[in-house]
């Protein structure tokens, strides 16, 4: 087995675990040492989670240093080694637990794992305490009738303490998580609801001794807040942030140990609430996330049917054109007209099948689409213009209504040219299916909500029948003379790849299709 | 074989221009007559009843369907056997135009020599079913010619009887009979008694 030693990692823990021992040790319980908060343990937990429980000596070495130089040392040495053994080896199997038994991903995107790491948490943390203060009172460290009440305040000290300390730990371990961490701290609504968390503490801490625990529930806003928005990393984030607040606090505010404890227990609370929210808004994240994939994929899928179809036409031209050739240079006749036209013919069929090809490898890479800002009117303006010709020749008014001035959307400006074009021509023919006199096609754009533009296609024709609007969108449905029936299909599949919707009005006098395209930045996974 | 190539014609309805076109190219040179129609409704406009050969339609066409053309076509005298093109062919789709007694179904892209050597059995078929019907209609013709006498002698003979036994019910000459029966085959172009065992079996 390949055996490399994590540098970076053990000094970082040689180095954090005292400090935040240190950081953490006010408010102690006489004789037992015990504090309100203990966040060292989740560091050591994380780290034979990541590294394994080879590490475990180095890791229960450290504790019994740090217990020499930071607690109280009134017990004799045996007690103090001791405990640390018991401690290490405590921890030790909460690692196992939660990596060889509940195999939970130090991402922590299954609701699933937080669950089981709440209660391997909980029940670790009362078992270590057990045994902690049980060492303690049998070495004669502390009195055996204080046990109950030690035992409580360890229970609650280390609960709290892993619970805020080793989801964070453990997604820092994770490169994905690292990452979503950067970016959300650069938002400018974390630095909004930072200053939410830090104002409801000043308030908390503001009112007497008595008050503060009656308001320590509004917290729970700035909680909810950021586990819906941020799923739980935010949630693991503003616990900390919390956490953090409150030891402050009680450092300036020169609370008693009792009082503290009490807060701890509202924190449990409030965390424990954070860590299911966000969790389960990760899921739901990830759900929608593997929703949308798999409709991007099966409109893919619907593309390539319909362009598998449409290049079986001119192979087939091809082949005959081919074949035809070579039986006009084996008959040798004098006259080349009729070899050079089938050779015109075979270039043209081979043209035609490469622009199937083009247009089928355009669609597939909107994986990758080539996101732009680009002017919609001057867009419509364009394909309109465009078409200006072709409608003309079929007696057809083609008319483009927009509004003045630019309208700037974020989409991939080629693949919105092909729904255009192919919606305005389906219009022309619409238009010409219909003996009514004029003969006319109205494009248009509205703005009447500001998160989406509408575009609107209406034609003289005879509309769409009624119950008939969904299934047009089928591959292959076609009531014209000409074309495969495939060009609302991947209109469709395009403008949803955008996050809009295309539909058609159901019944009416004239053929009536709008699409929407949402307006300012879309993310795109 | 070539004289069925010019005998019949091949009716080719599809609504690309390019394949129709192609097909009419290759066909053309291998010495088939053909027609070509970009939808099914314009070769039924144009169909007339004395147009006789095989019919190359695609699956899916705008308005009337390959497969609706076949139904419409079935019952027609002389009959237009149909080959199935398609760019799409399902096993549903080809089902159905093999139960219509479709000669071949062919998804494109497809070789020359398959579409030829589905239009010669198409054109096979048709040749033996006009053969049939054309050797039926010289019966008919041959049955109205007979005396009522021959037709007796006719009768007798086809339920398996011998001359002496025709002769005895008729109360004829074994040799009046043997004259009545060369009477019979000559008018009837056939060759022995058998076949017109046969013959008075299948117009029982």
């Amino acid at each position: 087995m390949a055996f490399t030693i994590p540098v970076r990692a053990l000094v970082a823990f040689v180095c954090a675990y005292p400090l935040l021992d240190w950081i953490s040790y006010t408010h102690p319980m006489a004789h037992f040492n015990i504090t309100p908060w203990n966040p060292q343990p989740a560091l050591a937990i994380a780290l034979l989670m990541t590294y394994g429980q080879r590490w475990l000596p180095a890791v229960t070495l450290v504790i019994a240093i740090t217990e020499q130089l930071i607690r109280d040392t009134a017990t004799p040495w045996q007690i103090d080694i001791t405990a640390a053994l018991v401690l290490g080896l405590c921890y030790g199997a909460m690692a196992q637990a939660l990596t060889q038994q509940f195999r939970i991903s130090p991402r922590l995107d299954a609701l699933r794992d937080v669950l089981r790491l709440i209660g391997i948490v909980i029940l670790g943390s009362l078992l270590t305490g057990t045994l902690y203060v049980g060492t303690l009172v049998a070495g004669n460290a502390g009195p055996a009738v204080q046990f109950p009440e030690a035992l409580l305040r360890f229970w609650i000290g280390d609960g709290v303490g892993m619970l805020v300390f080793l989801p964070m730990t453990l997604m820092l371990a994770d490169d994905a998580r690292r990452r979503q961490l950067a970016a959300m701290l650069f938002k400018p609504e974390t630095l909004l609801q930072a200053t939410f968390i830090v104002a409801t503490l000043l308030f908390i801490f503001g009112q007497n001794l008595a008050e503060q625990v009656k308001f320590f529930y509004l917290l729970f806003l700035p909680l909810v807040w950021v586990s819906v928005r941020s799923g739980l990393l935010g949630s693991a984030v503003a616990a900390l942030l919390i956490q953090t607040g409150i030891i402050i606090a009680v450092h300036i505010t020169g609370q008693t140990p009792l009082s503290v404890f009490e807060l701890q227990t509202f924190l449990i609370a409030l965390t424990v609430m954070g860590l299911f929210l966000g969790v389960t808004v990760d899921e739901r994240e990830q759900a929608e996330l593997a929703l949308r994939k798999s409709q991007k994929l099966a409109a893919a899928g619907q593309m390539a049917a319909a362009l598998t179809h449409e290049l079986s036409q001119p192979l087939t031209a091809l082949a005959n054109y081919a074949r035809a050739g070579q039986l006009l240079v084996i008959a040798d006749s004098p006259d080349r007209s009729q070899l050079e036209e089938t050779m015109n013919k075979l270039v043209a069929e081979s043209r035609r099948t490469a622009d199937v090809v083009r247009r089928l490898r355009d669609f597939l890479q909107h994986g990758a689409m080539r996101m732009e800002q680009a002017d919609l009117v001057a867009l419509l303006e364009n394909s309109v213009a465009r078409l200006q010709d072709a409608a003309a020749a079929e007696n057809t008014m083609l008319k483009c209504h927009v509004p003045a001035g630019p309208l700037p959307v974020t989409i991939d400006t080629l693949q919105i040219e092909i729904v255009l074009r192919n919606l305005l021509r389906n219009a022309i023919d619409a238009a010409c299916d219909n003996p009514a006199e004029p003969r006319e096609v109205h494009a248009s754009i509205a703005c009447d909500s500001a998160r989406e533009v509408t575009v609107s296609i209406v034609d003289s024709g005879r509309g769409i029948q009624r119950g008939q609007s969904e299934q047009i969108f089928e591959p292959f449905e076609t009531t014209k003379a000409r074309g495969m029936g495939m060009g609302l299909a991947v209109s469709r599949a395009i403008i949803e790849a955008h996050r809009g919707r295309l539909w058609a009005e159901d019944g009416g006098k004239a053929g009536t299709l709008r699409f929407t395209l949402p307006i300012g930045d879309i993310d795109h996974e | 074989m070539s004289d069925l190539r010019s005998r019949y014609t091949v009716f080719i309805v599809d609504d690309d221009l390019s394949v129709r076109d192609s097909l009419s190219l290759i066909l053309s040179l291998k010495g088939f007559r053909n027609a070509t129609f970009a939808c099914a409704e314009d070769f039924m406009k144009a169909l007339q009843p004395d147009w006789s050969g095989c019919v190359v339609a695609d699956l899916k066409m705008p308005g009337m369907s390959g497969l609706e053309l076949q139904q419409t076509l079935a019952s027609r005298v002389p009959p237009l056997p149909m080959i199935i093109i398609s760019a799409h062919g399902d096993v549903a789709s080809s089902r159905v135009a093999f139960k219509a007694d479709a000669v071949d179904f062919l998804e494109k892209p497809f070789d020359d020599e398959q579409i030829v050597q589905a239009i010669e059995l198409a054109m096979n078929r048709l040749h033996d079913r006009e053969s049939d019907l054309q050797a039926r209609q010289r019966r008919e013709a041959g049955l109205a010619r007979l005396s009522t006498r021959e037709r007796e002698v006719m009768q007798l003979l086809g339920e398996g009887l011998q001359n002496r036994a025709v002769a005895e019910q008729l109360g004829l000459s074994p040799r009046t009979v043997e004259v009545h029966k060369a009477r019979v085959l000559a008018k009837l172009g056939i060759r022995n008694v058998a076949e017109l065992v046969r013959l008075v079996d299948a117009t029982d």
